[in-house]
Protein backbone atom coordinates (compact mmCIF):
# COMPACT_ATOMS: atom_id res chain seq x y z
CA UNK A 1 0.00 0.00 0.00
CA UNK A 2 1.32 3.40 -0.91
CA UNK A 3 0.10 6.96 -0.84
CA UNK A 4 -1.31 8.06 -4.18
CA UNK A 5 -2.33 11.32 -5.74
CA UNK A 6 -5.43 10.37 -7.69
CA UNK A 7 -8.79 11.50 -9.01
CA UNK A 8 -11.88 11.03 -6.85
CA UNK A 9 -15.11 11.19 -8.83
CA UNK A 10 -17.73 13.57 -7.53
CA UNK A 11 -20.42 15.55 -9.29
CA UNK A 12 -23.66 13.82 -10.25
CA UNK A 13 -25.23 11.75 -13.01
CA UNK A 14 -24.01 12.82 -16.46
CA UNK A 15 -21.92 15.53 -14.81
CA UNK A 16 -18.54 14.22 -13.64
CA UNK A 17 -16.24 16.40 -11.54
CA UNK A 18 -12.99 15.15 -10.05
CA UNK A 19 -11.23 16.12 -6.85
CA UNK A 20 -7.48 15.57 -6.95
CA UNK A 21 -6.81 13.91 -3.60
CA UNK A 22 -3.93 12.39 -1.70
CA UNK A 23 -4.94 9.03 -0.24
CA UNK A 24 -3.44 5.60 0.47
CA UNK A 25 -4.44 3.14 -2.25
CA UNK A 26 -6.44 1.07 0.23
CA UNK A 27 -8.95 3.90 0.88
CA UNK A 28 -12.03 3.96 -1.33
CA UNK A 29 -11.81 6.01 -4.50
CA UNK A 30 -14.36 8.64 -3.40
CA UNK A 31 -14.02 8.06 0.32
CA UNK A 32 -11.62 9.04 3.02
CA UNK A 33 -8.48 10.89 1.95
CA UNK A 34 -5.52 12.56 3.58
CA UNK A 35 -5.87 15.86 1.76
CA UNK A 36 -7.53 17.40 -1.27
CA UNK A 37 -4.95 19.13 -3.46
CA UNK A 38 -6.97 20.22 -6.42
CA UNK A 39 -9.84 19.69 -8.78
CA UNK A 40 -10.38 18.77 -12.42
CA UNK A 41 -13.45 19.50 -14.50
CA UNK A 42 -13.49 17.21 -17.55
CA UNK A 43 -16.32 19.10 -19.24
CA UNK A 44 -15.61 22.21 -21.33
CA UNK A 45 -16.97 25.52 -20.04
CA UNK A 46 -18.63 28.35 -21.95
CA UNK A 47 -15.20 29.81 -22.81
CA UNK A 48 -14.16 26.50 -24.39
CA UNK A 49 -11.73 25.61 -21.60
CA UNK A 50 -11.20 22.77 -19.15
CA UNK A 51 -10.32 23.95 -15.66
CA UNK A 52 -7.79 22.31 -13.38
CA UNK A 53 -6.90 23.65 -9.94
CA UNK A 54 -3.64 22.43 -8.39
CA UNK A 55 -2.34 23.25 -4.94
CA UNK A 56 1.26 23.21 -6.21
CA UNK A 57 2.76 23.79 -2.78
CA UNK A 58 1.07 20.75 -1.25
CA UNK A 59 1.51 18.54 -4.35
CA UNK A 60 5.24 19.24 -4.26
CA UNK A 61 5.32 18.28 -0.60
CA UNK A 62 3.50 14.99 -1.15
CA UNK A 63 5.71 14.13 -4.15
CA UNK A 64 8.74 14.84 -2.04
CA UNK A 65 7.63 12.32 0.61
CA UNK A 66 6.98 9.63 -1.99
CA UNK A 67 3.33 9.91 -3.03
CA UNK A 68 2.73 8.34 -6.45
CA UNK A 69 0.44 10.14 -8.88
CA UNK A 70 -1.86 7.89 -10.89
CA UNK A 71 -1.61 8.09 -14.67
CA UNK A 72 -4.48 10.58 -15.18
CA UNK A 73 -3.03 12.85 -12.48
CA UNK A 74 0.46 12.41 -13.91
CA UNK A 75 -0.91 13.53 -17.29
CA UNK A 76 -2.50 16.60 -15.74
CA UNK A 77 0.70 17.51 -13.93
CA UNK A 78 2.63 16.95 -17.16
CA UNK A 79 0.30 19.22 -19.09
CA UNK A 80 0.67 21.85 -16.38
CA UNK A 81 4.44 21.75 -16.72
CA UNK A 82 5.09 20.46 -13.19
CA UNK A 83 6.28 17.01 -14.28
CA UNK A 84 7.66 15.77 -17.62
CA UNK A 85 5.11 14.80 -20.27
CA UNK A 86 4.07 11.13 -20.02
CA UNK A 87 5.16 9.18 -23.16
CA UNK A 88 1.62 7.89 -23.61
CA UNK A 89 0.47 11.46 -24.15
CA UNK A 90 2.68 11.85 -27.20
CA UNK A 91 1.42 8.49 -28.42
CA UNK A 92 -2.25 9.37 -27.92
CA UNK A 93 -1.78 12.76 -29.52
CA UNK A 94 -0.15 11.21 -32.58
CA UNK A 95 -2.85 8.58 -32.86
CA UNK A 96 -5.58 11.23 -32.64
CA UNK A 97 -3.86 13.29 -35.33
CA UNK A 98 -3.44 10.25 -37.60
CA UNK A 99 -7.06 9.22 -37.10
CA UNK A 100 -8.21 12.74 -37.95
CA UNK A 101 -5.99 12.80 -41.05
CA UNK A 102 -7.27 9.39 -42.24
CA UNK A 103 -10.87 10.43 -41.65
CA UNK A 104 -10.47 13.64 -43.64
CA UNK A 105 -8.72 11.72 -46.45
CA UNK A 106 -11.49 9.11 -46.62
CA UNK A 107 -14.18 11.78 -46.66
CA UNK A 108 -12.31 13.49 -49.53
CA UNK A 109 -12.11 10.27 -51.57
CA UNK A 110 -15.81 9.59 -50.91
CA UNK A 111 -16.75 12.99 -52.21
CA UNK A 112 -14.62 12.54 -55.38
CA UNK A 113 -16.09 9.04 -55.99
CA UNK A 114 -19.66 10.31 -55.69
CA UNK A 115 -19.04 12.85 -58.49
CA UNK A 116 -19.82 11.37 -61.93
CA UNK A 117 -16.54 10.38 -63.63
CA UNK A 118 -16.07 11.75 -67.23
CA UNK A 119 -16.28 9.00 -69.92
CA UNK A 120 -12.94 8.27 -71.52
CA UNK A 121 -12.97 7.73 -75.29
CA UNK B 1 -24.64 77.07 -13.99
CA UNK B 2 -24.43 77.45 -17.73
CA UNK B 3 -26.72 74.98 -19.50
CA UNK B 4 -24.73 72.45 -21.45
CA UNK B 5 -26.46 70.36 -24.02
CA UNK B 6 -25.32 66.76 -24.28
CA UNK B 7 -24.11 66.91 -27.86
CA UNK B 8 -22.26 63.64 -28.40
CA UNK B 9 -23.88 60.22 -28.08
CA UNK B 10 -21.82 57.67 -26.23
CA UNK B 11 -20.35 55.10 -28.59
CA UNK B 12 -21.59 51.57 -27.94
CA UNK B 13 -18.98 49.25 -26.52
CA UNK B 14 -16.62 51.92 -25.33
CA UNK B 15 -14.80 53.65 -28.13
CA UNK B 16 -13.26 56.07 -25.67
CA UNK B 17 -14.24 59.63 -26.36
CA UNK B 18 -11.22 60.52 -24.32
CA UNK B 19 -9.13 59.57 -27.34
CA UNK B 20 -10.60 62.37 -29.43
CA UNK B 21 -10.70 64.95 -26.62
CA UNK B 22 -7.27 64.31 -25.25
CA UNK B 23 -4.72 66.96 -26.03
CA UNK B 24 -1.35 65.32 -25.99
CA UNK B 25 0.75 67.10 -23.41
CA UNK B 26 3.85 66.11 -21.56
CA UNK B 27 3.27 63.83 -18.56
CA UNK B 28 2.88 65.65 -15.22
CA UNK B 29 5.97 66.33 -13.14
CA UNK B 30 4.42 64.77 -10.04
CA UNK B 31 2.71 61.42 -9.75
CA UNK B 32 -0.83 61.13 -8.40
CA UNK B 33 0.48 59.48 -5.21
CA UNK B 34 2.71 62.48 -4.38
CA UNK B 35 1.96 63.90 -0.93
CA UNK B 36 1.38 67.46 -2.08
CA UNK B 37 -0.83 66.33 -4.99
CA UNK B 38 -2.88 64.14 -2.66
CA UNK B 39 -3.24 66.99 -0.19
CA UNK B 40 -4.65 69.29 -2.87
CA UNK B 41 -6.95 66.61 -4.32
CA UNK B 42 -8.30 65.79 -0.84
CA UNK B 43 -8.92 69.46 -0.12
CA UNK B 44 -10.77 69.98 -3.40
CA UNK B 45 -12.87 66.84 -2.81
CA UNK B 46 -14.35 68.49 0.25
CA UNK B 47 -16.16 66.75 3.07
CA UNK B 48 -19.94 67.00 3.11
CA UNK B 49 -20.99 64.71 5.97
CA UNK B 50 -24.59 64.69 4.76
CA UNK B 51 -23.44 63.32 1.42
CA UNK B 52 -20.88 60.84 2.76
CA UNK B 53 -23.32 59.44 5.34
CA UNK B 54 -26.36 59.75 3.14
CA UNK B 55 -29.45 57.77 4.23
CA UNK B 56 -29.44 54.37 2.64
CA UNK B 57 -31.50 51.23 2.86
CA UNK B 58 -30.38 48.83 5.54
CA UNK B 59 -32.09 46.00 7.42
CA UNK B 60 -34.53 47.39 9.96
CA UNK B 61 -33.24 47.67 13.49
CA UNK B 62 -34.20 49.39 16.71
CA UNK B 63 -32.94 52.98 16.81
CA UNK B 64 -30.23 53.58 19.36
CA UNK B 65 -30.44 56.63 21.63
CA UNK B 66 -27.49 57.80 23.69
CA UNK B 67 -27.40 60.43 26.41
CA UNK B 68 -24.04 62.15 26.17
CA UNK B 69 -22.43 65.25 27.53
CA UNK B 70 -20.80 67.92 25.42
CA UNK B 71 -17.33 66.39 25.59
CA UNK B 72 -18.58 62.98 24.42
CA UNK B 73 -20.65 64.61 21.66
CA UNK B 74 -17.63 66.46 20.36
CA UNK B 75 -15.56 63.26 20.49
CA UNK B 76 -18.15 61.30 18.52
CA UNK B 77 -18.36 64.14 15.97
CA UNK B 78 -14.58 64.00 15.50
CA UNK B 79 -14.77 60.23 15.11
CA UNK B 80 -17.44 60.71 12.44
CA UNK B 81 -15.23 63.14 10.55
CA UNK B 82 -12.36 60.66 10.78
CA UNK B 83 -14.56 57.86 9.43
CA UNK B 84 -15.67 60.14 6.60
CA UNK B 85 -12.04 60.90 5.71
CA UNK B 86 -11.37 57.15 5.49
CA UNK B 87 -14.35 56.69 3.18
CA UNK B 88 -13.14 59.53 0.96
CA UNK B 89 -9.69 58.01 0.31
CA UNK B 90 -8.98 57.93 -3.40
CA UNK B 91 -8.82 54.53 -5.16
CA UNK B 92 -5.53 53.93 -7.05
CA UNK B 93 -4.97 55.58 -10.43
CA UNK B 94 -2.74 53.29 -12.49
CA UNK B 95 -1.69 52.96 -16.11
CA UNK B 96 -3.21 50.06 -18.06
CA UNK B 97 -1.48 46.76 -17.37
CA UNK B 98 0.64 45.25 -20.12
CA UNK B 99 -0.75 42.15 -21.83
CA UNK B 100 0.34 38.77 -20.55
CA UNK B 101 0.30 35.36 -22.24
CA UNK B 102 3.95 34.69 -22.96
CA UNK B 103 4.95 31.27 -24.36
CA UNK B 104 6.51 28.95 -21.79
CA UNK B 105 6.95 25.71 -23.73
CA UNK B 106 6.64 24.97 -27.42
CA UNK B 107 5.36 21.36 -27.69
CA UNK B 108 3.54 20.80 -30.95
CA UNK B 109 3.92 17.00 -30.61
CA UNK B 110 1.05 17.22 -28.12
CA UNK B 111 -1.31 18.73 -30.69
CA UNK B 112 -4.53 16.71 -30.88
CA UNK B 113 -4.35 15.43 -27.31
CA UNK B 114 -7.08 17.81 -26.15
CA UNK B 115 -9.67 19.52 -28.33
CA UNK B 116 -9.88 22.55 -26.02
CA UNK B 117 -7.52 24.68 -23.95
CA UNK B 118 -6.79 23.41 -20.43
CA UNK B 119 -6.29 26.13 -17.80
CA UNK B 120 -4.18 25.26 -14.73
CA UNK B 121 -4.49 27.47 -11.67
CA UNK B 122 -2.20 27.28 -8.66
CA UNK B 123 -4.50 27.37 -5.63
CA UNK B 124 -1.71 27.49 -3.02
CA UNK B 125 -2.96 29.38 0.02
CA UNK B 126 0.27 31.34 0.48
CA UNK B 127 0.11 32.97 -2.96
CA UNK B 128 -1.67 36.24 -3.64
CA UNK B 129 -3.92 36.65 -6.68
CA UNK B 130 -1.51 38.99 -8.44
CA UNK B 131 1.38 36.52 -8.29
CA UNK B 132 -0.62 33.32 -8.65
CA UNK B 133 0.72 31.02 -11.39
CA UNK B 134 -1.94 30.42 -14.02
CA UNK B 135 -0.93 28.63 -17.23
CA UNK B 136 -2.83 27.40 -20.26
CA UNK B 137 -2.04 24.28 -22.33
CA UNK B 138 -3.42 25.08 -25.73
CA UNK B 139 -4.95 22.74 -28.31
CA UNK B 140 -1.78 22.89 -30.41
CA UNK B 141 0.27 21.63 -27.47
CA UNK B 142 1.92 24.93 -26.47
CA UNK B 143 2.11 25.92 -22.84
CA UNK B 144 1.69 29.66 -22.22
CA UNK B 145 0.96 32.03 -19.38
CA UNK B 146 -2.69 33.04 -18.98
CA UNK B 147 -3.93 36.36 -20.34
CA UNK B 148 -5.31 38.96 -17.94
CA UNK B 149 -8.88 38.02 -18.85
CA UNK B 150 -8.18 34.36 -18.00
CA UNK B 151 -6.33 35.33 -14.82
CA UNK B 152 -9.18 37.50 -13.55
CA UNK B 153 -11.70 34.76 -14.27
CA UNK B 154 -9.70 32.00 -12.57
CA UNK B 155 -9.04 34.09 -9.48
CA UNK B 156 -12.71 34.92 -9.27
CA UNK B 157 -13.69 31.22 -9.61
CA UNK B 158 -11.31 29.89 -6.97
CA UNK B 159 -10.95 32.96 -4.74
CA UNK B 160 -14.13 34.95 -5.25
CA UNK B 161 -14.09 38.62 -4.29
CA UNK B 162 -17.25 39.94 -2.65
CA UNK B 163 -19.61 41.63 -5.07
CA UNK B 164 -17.63 40.68 -8.17
CA UNK B 165 -19.16 38.81 -11.11
CA UNK B 166 -17.44 36.33 -13.40
CA UNK B 167 -18.39 38.25 -16.51
CA UNK B 168 -18.45 42.02 -16.92
CA UNK B 169 -21.84 43.35 -15.74
CA UNK B 170 -24.10 44.80 -18.42
CA UNK B 171 -24.24 48.14 -16.59
CA UNK B 172 -20.58 48.74 -17.37
CA UNK B 173 -20.85 48.42 -21.13
CA UNK B 174 -22.77 49.51 -24.17
CA UNK B 175 -26.30 50.88 -24.08
CA UNK B 176 -26.87 50.16 -20.39
CA UNK B 177 -23.89 52.30 -19.47
CA UNK B 178 -25.14 55.07 -21.74
CA UNK B 179 -28.57 54.96 -20.11
CA UNK B 180 -27.15 55.13 -16.58
CA UNK B 181 -25.02 58.13 -17.48
CA UNK B 182 -28.07 59.82 -18.99
CA UNK B 183 -29.86 59.24 -15.67
CA UNK B 184 -26.89 60.88 -13.86
CA UNK B 185 -26.00 57.72 -11.97
CA UNK B 186 -22.27 58.25 -12.46
CA UNK B 187 -21.36 57.47 -8.87
CA UNK B 188 -23.11 54.07 -8.99
CA UNK B 189 -21.26 53.16 -12.19
CA UNK B 190 -17.90 54.08 -10.70
CA UNK B 191 -18.60 52.19 -7.48
CA UNK B 192 -19.54 49.09 -9.47
CA UNK B 193 -16.46 49.40 -11.67
CA UNK B 194 -14.29 49.68 -8.55
CA UNK B 195 -15.74 46.46 -7.16
CA UNK B 196 -15.73 44.54 -10.43
CA UNK B 197 -12.42 45.43 -12.08
CA UNK B 198 -8.81 45.75 -11.05
CA UNK B 199 -7.57 49.39 -11.10
CA UNK B 200 -5.13 48.76 -13.94
CA UNK B 201 -7.50 46.72 -16.11
CA UNK B 202 -8.75 47.84 -19.51
CA UNK B 203 -12.44 47.89 -18.49
CA UNK B 204 -11.85 49.89 -15.29
CA UNK B 205 -9.97 52.58 -17.20
CA UNK B 206 -12.50 52.61 -20.05
CA UNK B 207 -15.49 53.02 -17.71
CA UNK B 208 -13.79 55.67 -15.60
CA UNK B 209 -12.76 57.70 -18.63
CA UNK B 210 -16.26 57.50 -20.12
CA UNK B 211 -17.80 58.69 -16.86
CA UNK B 212 -15.29 61.51 -16.43
CA UNK B 213 -15.79 62.61 -20.04
CA UNK B 214 -19.54 62.67 -19.64
CA UNK B 215 -19.28 64.66 -16.41
CA UNK B 216 -16.95 67.17 -18.00
CA UNK B 217 -19.11 67.62 -21.10
CA UNK B 218 -22.30 68.09 -19.11
CA UNK B 219 -20.77 70.04 -16.24
CA UNK B 220 -21.96 67.55 -13.61
CA UNK B 221 -18.91 67.83 -11.35
CA UNK B 222 -21.05 68.18 -8.26
CA UNK B 223 -22.24 64.58 -8.61
CA UNK B 224 -18.79 63.38 -7.58
CA UNK B 225 -17.87 66.18 -5.21
CA UNK B 226 -17.36 64.87 -1.64
CA UNK B 227 -17.00 61.29 -2.92
CA UNK B 228 -13.84 59.27 -3.28
CA UNK B 229 -14.01 59.55 -7.07
CA UNK B 230 -13.53 63.31 -7.21
CA UNK B 231 -9.76 63.05 -6.92
CA UNK B 232 -9.63 60.70 -9.89
CA UNK B 233 -11.82 63.06 -11.91
CA UNK B 234 -9.57 66.02 -11.09
CA UNK B 235 -6.45 64.08 -12.01
CA UNK B 236 -8.01 62.99 -15.31
CA UNK B 237 -8.94 66.58 -16.19
CA UNK B 238 -5.54 67.88 -15.08
CA UNK B 239 -3.52 65.40 -17.15
CA UNK B 240 -5.63 66.20 -20.19
CA UNK B 241 -5.67 69.95 -19.55
CA UNK B 242 -9.48 70.05 -19.58
CA UNK B 243 -9.70 72.64 -16.84
CA UNK B 244 -12.10 75.24 -18.25
CA UNK B 245 -15.31 73.46 -17.31
CA UNK B 246 -14.39 72.66 -13.77
CA UNK B 247 -12.90 76.07 -13.12
CA UNK B 248 -16.08 77.70 -14.39
CA UNK B 249 -18.17 75.52 -12.10
CA UNK B 250 -16.00 76.32 -9.10
CA UNK B 251 -16.24 80.07 -9.78
CA UNK B 252 -20.00 79.94 -10.28
CA UNK B 253 -20.42 78.01 -7.04
CA UNK B 254 -18.19 80.49 -5.16
CA UNK B 255 -15.59 77.83 -4.36
CA UNK B 256 -12.65 80.23 -4.59
CA UNK B 257 -10.35 78.15 -2.38
CA UNK B 258 -10.94 75.14 -4.62
CA UNK B 259 -10.16 77.26 -7.68
CA UNK B 260 -6.91 78.44 -6.09
CA UNK B 261 -6.03 74.82 -5.30
CA UNK B 262 -6.74 73.83 -8.91
CA UNK B 263 -4.34 76.44 -10.23
CA UNK B 264 -1.86 75.36 -7.54
CA UNK B 265 -2.18 71.75 -8.73
CA UNK B 266 -1.52 72.85 -12.30
CA UNK B 267 1.66 74.65 -11.22
CA UNK B 268 2.72 71.57 -9.25
CA UNK B 269 2.14 69.17 -12.15
CA UNK B 270 3.51 71.35 -14.94
CA UNK B 271 6.15 73.61 -13.37
CA UNK B 272 8.00 73.98 -16.68
CA UNK B 273 4.91 74.99 -18.64
CA UNK B 274 5.10 78.59 -19.87
CA UNK B 275 1.77 79.23 -18.15
CA UNK B 276 3.16 78.20 -14.76
CA UNK B 277 6.18 80.41 -15.23
CA UNK B 278 4.00 83.43 -16.07
CA UNK B 279 1.76 83.09 -12.99
CA UNK B 280 3.17 85.57 -10.50
CA UNK B 281 0.20 86.52 -8.34
CA UNK B 282 -0.87 84.54 -5.30
CA UNK B 283 -4.24 83.78 -3.76
CA UNK B 284 -7.48 84.66 -5.50
CA UNK B 285 -5.88 86.92 -8.10
CA UNK B 286 -3.88 83.91 -9.34
CA UNK B 287 -7.10 82.38 -10.65
CA UNK B 288 -7.95 85.49 -12.64
CA UNK B 289 -4.41 85.60 -14.01
CA UNK B 290 -4.62 81.90 -15.01
CA UNK B 291 -7.86 82.50 -16.92
CA UNK B 292 -6.43 85.58 -18.64
CA UNK B 293 -3.33 83.68 -19.78
CA UNK B 294 -5.48 80.82 -21.08
CA UNK B 295 -7.57 83.25 -23.07
CA UNK B 296 -10.78 82.54 -21.14
CA UNK B 297 -11.92 86.15 -20.86
CA UNK B 298 -15.41 85.32 -19.58
CA UNK B 299 -13.93 83.24 -16.76
CA UNK B 300 -11.35 85.91 -15.99
CA UNK B 301 -14.18 88.46 -15.66
CA UNK B 302 -16.10 86.07 -13.40
CA UNK B 303 -13.00 85.46 -11.27
CA UNK B 304 -12.41 89.20 -10.85
CA UNK B 305 -15.93 89.64 -9.42
CA UNK B 306 -15.30 86.82 -6.92
CA UNK B 307 -12.00 88.08 -5.59
CA UNK B 308 -13.63 89.87 -2.71
CA UNK B 309 -16.28 87.22 -2.06
CA UNK B 310 -16.19 83.42 -1.93
CA UNK B 311 -17.30 80.91 0.70
CA UNK B 312 -14.60 79.75 3.05
CA UNK B 313 -14.00 76.04 3.04
CA UNK B 314 -15.44 74.22 6.10
CA UNK B 315 -13.00 73.45 8.90
CA UNK B 316 -13.71 69.73 8.50
CA UNK B 317 -12.58 69.70 4.89
CA UNK B 318 -9.09 71.06 5.73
Amino acid sequence: MSVRIRLALHGCTNRPFYHIVVAPSKFKRDGRHLEQVGSYDPLTNTNNEKLVALNIERIKYWLSVGAQPTIPVYKLLGMAGLLPIHPRMYLEAERTRNAAATKSKSSETESTESEPQPKTA
Amino acid sequence: MANRSWLLKLAVGGLSRASCRYKSTQPPAKSVTDEQVQKLLTRMTGLDLDKVFKTRREPLSQPLYKLVDEHQLKKSQMETVQRARELLKMPPVLPQRKEKGELIQDDTKLAGLEDTNVVFTDISQTESNSSRRIVVREKNGNLRGATWDERDRMCQIYFPALGRQLTLPAMLQGNDLARLLKEQRHKEVLERANIQCEPDSKDYIRVHHMVYDDIDQRGLYDLLRSTRHFGGLLWYLMTRQLLKGILEEMLEKNLMEDAIDLVGLFKLCYPDHELSKNLTKAGKKCVQEFCEHQGWTDLAALASTKIDGGEPRSAQAQ
